[in-house]
Parts: C-alpha cells; structure tokens; sequence
C-alpha cells in the first residue's frame, strides 16, 4: 500500500476516492456509528449529514 | 393582507429567468443537491446546475418567489453565491455595455493621437530638412534614402486604415473618401519612391530629385488628427449617456426577512421594499408604500421645484430623496428603470441618421467619382498644356486635387450637430428617439394638444366651493370630507385632498354607506349628512334650491344636505397645468398652429381652451379617441406637417399618425415606444424647447453642409492650377491637406456651438 492509497478514502455519497488528509482539513468528514467519512465536497457531506442511513443501505448507488 | 402578499396578488403571471454563479460545487452530486434544492422551492418551475461553468440558471415566478431567496436556497444547500456581472437581469449590464463602448472608444482614440501624432512629426522633420535655410547640406538622392523607411510606416502602418477601407470599398465598386486619402498619399508616396530607387532614370527624363514623402506623411498625419477629434467629439456627445448612468446609485436599503439590508442596487428584485432616507438617491422606480417626502426629480425632467410624494405615488430612479423618508415597493429594476429606457433612447438617437444626412451621402456617392475624374482630366491637361517639367506639375496638381476634395467634413456635418443635439435634448428632459424625429421636428407647422392629462393634469379637482347662507365654507368642506373619506370615487378624493391641503380637520363618519354613481350617505355629529348628485339628494326628499343660487358652472357638482337641509354644492373639474399656458403661447409665437383635441363636450373644451389661449376655432372637441387619428390625418391632408402632443395609450394612434408624435410624462411605455420625442417631464414646456432645439440642429447641419461643399467645390479648381495661368497659384498637397484638416475641424466645432443651446 503506497502513501496515496493510505490516504484515500471512499465519499459514500458520490463514489469518488477522497484524500483524507485533505478532506479532514475542509471539515469535510463525518462521524457515524463510531466510523469517520470522508467527503469530496460540501453537497456529499451535507447530503450524508441529513440521512446517513440512506447510503448504508446495501441498494444505494454511489452516482456522481 | 401584508404588502408582499397583496404584490403576489397583482403580480402578472410570468416566469423570470436568472443565472446566478455558484461557488464551491466539486462534484456531480452538488450539482444534484443543489437543483433539489431549487426545484423543491415554491415558485422555482425549473432550475439547472453547470459544475463545469459553476451556474445556476432558475426559472421562477417573480410573485412567488425573488431573487433573494433563490440566493437563501442556494445557500441553505451549502454553497455561496458569488457576484455575477454577466447577470443579465440587473442594471449592471447597460453600464458595463457603457463602460465597454467607453474602452473601445478610449483605444481608437489613443490610437488616432499616436498616428497623427508620429506622422506628423515624421512629416514636419522631413519638411525641415528640405527646406533647410540656405538649402540643404546633403545630396537630395541621400534624404529621399533616409526618408524611404520613416515614410514607409507611415504609409503602412498609420495610414493603413485608408487603405484598407479603399481597397474594401474599391471591391464593391464604392468609392468614399478613404478612396481620396489612399489615392492621393499613394500617389504621393509612390512617385517619390520611383524617385528614390532609380534616380538614373529620373535624371534621364528630366525631373527633379525632389520627392513628397513628407506631403505623404502630413496628409495622414492631419486626417488622423481630425478623426481624432471627431473621435473625442463623439466621446464628448456620449457624456449625456454616460451623465444618465451616474445618477444610479449602486446600494439600496431593502427591508427582507424583518430587517434592513443595504446591498447592491442590482440585486434588488420587483417588490422588494426599499427605504430611502432624506439625501439619498431613489435607488429603482416604484411606489410609495408608506411615509411622504418631497422629491427632486430635476435631473430627470428639469423641474426645479422638489416634487412632493406620498403614499401611491410613483418615485422614479435617480431622483434625489429631499426631505422625508419614505418605503417604497420596486416596480421597475435594471433595463425597465427610467432611468434605463432613457439611455436605450439617447443612444439610439444618436447612432441614427437624419433624412437629410442621407443626401449628404448620396452626393459623397457621385462626388468621389468626379473627383477623381477631375484629378484625372487636371494630370492629362497639365501633360499637354503645362510648362516643364510637366510630369512634377501635373502629379502635384492632380494629388491636389485629391487631397482638397476629401469628404470629411461632410461625414462629420450631420452626426456631429445631431450627437450634440440630442444630448442637449436629454439634459432638458426632452428624449429624441432618431435624427429623422429631430428633422421633423424643424419642418412642423401645426401642432396638435390633447386636452386631458397633456394641457390638464387629467384629475378633478376642487375649483368653487358654495355654501348655502348661513354655512361656514370651512365647516361645509370639513363635513363632506369627513363623508367622503370613505368612497373611492375620483371626486370624493379630490375632495379630501382639498381639505387636508386647507388643513381642515377631518373626522370619522359613521354608518357610511355609498350609492354608486349617484351618492353616499353618513351619520357626522349625530346628523345625516348626503353628498351626490342632485338627482340623489331629490329622491331622499331634499329641497333643491334653482340653480343660480348654486353654480358651479362647468364643473362637476357634489351637492351636501345635513339633516334634511341643503347646505351647499362644492365643484370639482380638471385643472390646466401651470406650465400649459405659457407654453402654447411660445408654440404661437413660434409660427406654429397650435389646435386642443377633446372628447370632452365643446362648451368644457372651450373653457379650457380660453384659459390657455386656444381659439374656438382651433379646438376639436367632442371626439371620440378612435377618430383622433383621422383628425390629426385631416390637418395633414389640409397641408399642415402635424406634431400631436399627447400623454400616452389612448393617444397611440394619433401619436403614431402625426408626423411628429411627442410622448408626455413618465407614463406608459408605450408612449416611449410610439412617440418620436418623449418629454420626461410632466408638463408642455418641453414642447416649444423641442421645436427650437431642431431648429437650432438643423440650421447647424445645414451650415456644415454649406461650409463643407462649399470649400471643396471653391477650392478644388484652384487645386487643379485653373489659377496657375492667371495668378501662378498653385496648392502644395501638404496645404491642401492643412486646409481640408481644418475644414473638418470647424465643421466639428460648429456642432459643439450647440451645446450653448439653453431651454427658455
């Protein structure tokens, strides 16, 4: 595993890989059942924020 | 019902579109965010997102949902909204339209000075050098090898411009003065340029060494300058435009979510309300909704006096807030604003042509050809009947001639004085739509006045008051107001008007009930008090008196009985306009035929018109506003060229029939759109301003016409050498040019006189 995958980070909202050092320097995570996510931008966090359980079900898609 | 809710109501039903710029999208699903957003909120029928150009673009209903919130959506989805000035919906736009125009204007103007300025110092230098005192130290053949590459770029570079506007013309067989200024440095230039490289040959048929590089150079050198100054006559023109534009103020304080916000100007939307303290300027045209002031609308209809405002009235853009502070509800923002349409019409004006600049170009047309016929004949005459060397006479003479027939001032004759006068024209409140409305304008001999609302103010208002013996006028006034105060009626307003303009106090009545069209009735002081029509107080089983003991003549009667008892009339009618009089009597004084046109019945429009000091015989009353078209069509026919002055939609056909149609008052747009003058002011001042003003643009065209034909027609058979036999004259090009540069320029000046034109 080199240093870029060690940073990367799966957005749960979109599917986009999302570099967690700079994510978590925006405030673009999330805490959820003791899990931190990482976001690409405000729209996936604050989509997540409002209904976290809407992207853990196994139907979800992640689309852009 | 709250204000913004009684705005949604009378809303018209129509979608708006804006494009605001989103800041901090990084992936598709802000995109989709966002527009769930958007599309989830009341009154927004579509909106879409571009990640890659970072815009929203909304179609929403004005009445459900405004700018401001479209912003509090975008923000509540979690971005910000970033300043657009490509927002086509704001004010901003014809003032960056303005400022662009205003920078390519600037960069042409540079770069005429810089040309004019480096030709003519290559030109001056190389004339200084030929003609050294004493003659010059170096060999001829040396000056013409030094002068070839300065002369060159000059030839090319600054005077490209000729050259390619010739060649383009020469394509559609068109020959302009471009064609005259190419022909004649090319000449020039060429011949010295065969005189430089083979100075053998020269030496061989006889000429001189002497070249006119520096003619070349000066002759480009003196045009660049006069378009300079045309160019800087123009900017100077466009200042009525640019003078309209700074009147906007660039904040507004508008009154959302319960406070008070000041923020951009061209972010205020339709309903919006917006406080405007004592000083400021009104931000956007719209309605008083609460508070009074007086308000000086001088930069807009050259009215001295503050105007006093008060709840339902309209304020306009620009205007300066004198004294009280009022709320006013936005009706009117960005390009709709007044202010606004008044630009659009100024620049359209003044990029317009008059008839009579037409002909000007019709004889430039035939004019260019026979210049260069004349050229022509002038190098062929000299060949066979000149003296030697006959070659160097018949180039300069025939180069002459080409130089001196340049049509510049008579390109700048008529745009130049219609620029300026249309400028003049704005700054009196007097809105020229074309050259053509300011061409008319000069040729009228009738004039035609509607009656309502042009020369009245097109309201009643109170002009007797009789009380019956006994009753105080005071007391007669102060119980029909206070009854009155309830109805709606036009004369039961102007009645309380009237009363509170005389500060007579005005209570409540009770148990107020109204009879449409014929009455109200109210208990006042514990008495039944009627006020209406005599029919109305007969048939409640009142004593009318004979008529003489009451009468109001021509106006409208509100008859008053307390308690069973007649107690006076009070007699209501439109009122003349201060200014009419007056203004008429310039009109007559003028020359002009000056008719009234009413639907009103004769005697009324008789008593008006003799209060202006119109004839009976110049008064068409009694008709109807379909036929005031076919009136005014009559006069023409009678061989009157007919202006119709009147106060906007009923008046459209008229307007539109007449040669000169002239819009009154701010009122509708349509009277902008059908009219050919629109006077911003509310009165017939501007009408008599109007006429003299086209007279004084036309006699100024016509005077740049005649200097500028006139100089060229007198002065190019001197050109040619016709003098050289009788008085062994001859033109120098570079003289010639001197003069044509300055033929321009007084053309130019003669327009800029215009701006001493003063309004009566």
């Amino acid at each position: 595993m080199n240093e870029l995958e060690m940073a990367a980070a799966k957005d749960p909202v979109c599917g986009m890989d999302v570099n967690r050092e700079i994510a978590s320097a925006q405030a673009l995570t999330a805490e959820h059942d003791g899990e931190t996510y990482y976001f690409c931008g405000k729209g996936c966090k604050l989509d997540f924020d409002e209904n976290p359980a809407r992207f853990f079900d196994p139907s979800y898609e992640p689309h852009m | 019902m709250s204000i913004l809710e009684e705005m949604n109501a009378t809303a018209p039903e129509h979608m708006t579109e804006i494009t605001l710029p989103v800041v901090g999208m990084t992936c598709a699903s802000c995109v989709n965010r966002i527009e769930r957003h958007l599309n989830k909120a009341d009154g927004v029928s579509i909106a879409t997102v571009n990640l890659a150009t970072e815009r929203a673009t909304v179609q929403f209903d004005p009445a459900l949902i405004d700018r401001g919130r479209i912003v509090s959506t975008i923000e509540a989805a979690g971005y910000d909204v970033g300043r657009d000035s490509a927002d086509t919906s704001a004010a901003g736009g014809v003032e960056a339209a303005e400022a662009a125009d205003e920078a390519e204007r600037a960069t042409e103007r540079r770069e005429l000075l810089t040309g004019a300025a480096v030709s003519l110092a290559v030109g001056v230098t190389m004339m200084a050098i030929m003609f050294w005192p004493g003659g010059t130290p170096w060999p001829m053949i040396d000056i013409n090898r030094w002068f070839l590459i300065p002369a060159t770029i000059v030839q090319f570079v600054y005077g490209r411009r000729f050259l390619v506007a010739a060649l383009r013309g020469a394509r559609h067989l068109d020959a302009n003065m471009n064609t005259l200024v190419a022909m004649g440095t090319l000449a020039a230039y060429g011949y010295s340029v065969f005189v430089t490289l083979l100075p053998d040959v020269v030496m061989r048929s006889g000429l001189g060494h002497e070249t006119y590089f520096d003619s070349a150079a000066i002759i480009i050198g003196l045009i660049l300058f006069g378009r300079w100054l045309e160019a800087r006559a123009k900017g100077q023109a466009a200042g009525a435009v640019k003078a309209l534009l700074k009147l906007r103020p660039d904040t507004a304080r508008v009154l959302r979510e319960g406070g008070e916000r000041e923020i951009p100007v061209d972010q205020v939307v339709v309903g919006d309300l917006v406080r405007v303290r004592p000083g400021d300027r009104v931000p956007v045209d719209g309605v008083l909704i609460d508070g009074a002031s007086a308000v000086d609308e001088s930069m807009l209809t050259g009215e001295s006096l503050p105007v006093e405002k008060g709840v339902g009235d309209r304020a306009i853009g620009a205007t300066i807030n004198a004294s009280g502070s009022f709320v006013m509800r936005a009706e009117r923002i960005g390009r709709d604003t007044t202010l606004a349409q008044i630009v659009t019409l100024v620049e359209r004006a003044q990029g317009s042509k008059a008839p009579i600049q037409r002909v000007a170009d019709r004889v430039t047309g035939w004019f260019v050809p026979a210049v260069i016929v004349i050229a022509t004949l002038t190098f062929a005459a000299w060949m066979v009947f000149g003296p030697e060397p006959k070659l160097t006479y018949a180039l300069t003479s025939a180069i002459a001639v080409l130089i001196i027939a340049c049509p510049c001032a008579m390109g700048l004759a008529t745009p130049t004085a219609i620029m300026v006068g249309t400028g003049k024209g704005a700054e009196n409140g007097i809105l020229i739509r074309d050259g053509a409305a300011l061409e008319h304008a000069q040729r009228i001999t009738t004039v035609v006045l509607d009656k309502t609302g042009t020369i009245t103010r097109g309201e009643p208002a109170v002009t007797v008051v009789r009380p019956m013996p006994g009753v105080e006028q005071a007391d007669l006034l102060r119980i029909t107001a206070t009854l009155e105060r309830g109805s709606e009626h036009p004369l039961a307003e102007a009645i309380v008007r009237h009363a509170e303009s005389l500060e007579i106090p005005i209570g409540e009545p009770a148990d107020f009930a109204s009879v449409a069209g014929r009455g109200v009735r109210g208990t006042i002081d514990a008495q039944v008090v009627l006020a209406g029509t005599p029919a109305y107080l007969a048939e409640s089983g009142i004593q009318l008196p004979d008529s003489d003991a009451l009468d109001i003549g021509d106006a409208s009667g509100v008859f008053v009985a307390r308690d069973g008892k007649l107690i006076g009339a009070i007699g209501l009618a439109d009122t003349v306009k201060p200014a009419s009089a007056g203004a008429i009597a310039r009109l007559q004084s003028a020359g002009l035929d000056v008719w009234m046109i009413s639907g009103d019945r004769r005697a009324t429009a008789n008593a008006i018109g003799a209060e202006v000091g119109i004839p009976a015989d110049r008064i068409l009353a009694e008709v109807m506003p379909g036929d005031k078209a076919a009136r005014v069509a009559e006069l023409q026919q009678a061989g009157g060229i007919v202006a119709m002055v009147g106060d906007g939609v009923n008046d459209a056909p008229a307007l539109a029939q007449a040669d000169l149609g002239i819009a009154i008052g701010t009122g509708a747009d349509v009277a902008l759109e059908a009219s050919d003058i629109t006077l911003v002011g509310d009165d017939l001042g501007g009408v008599p301003t109007a006429v003299r003003l086209s007279r004084a643009t036309m006699r100024t065209i016509r005077q740049n016409l005649g200097w500028a034909f006139g100089y060229n027609i007198l002065l190019i058979p001197v050109a040619a050498g016709l003098l050289f036999p009788l008085a062994g004259v001859l033109l120098n090009p570079a003289l010639a040019a001197g003069a044509m540069a300055l033929s321009s320029v007084s053309v130019v000046t003669n327009s800029l006189r215009l701006r001493a034109f003063r309004a009566a």
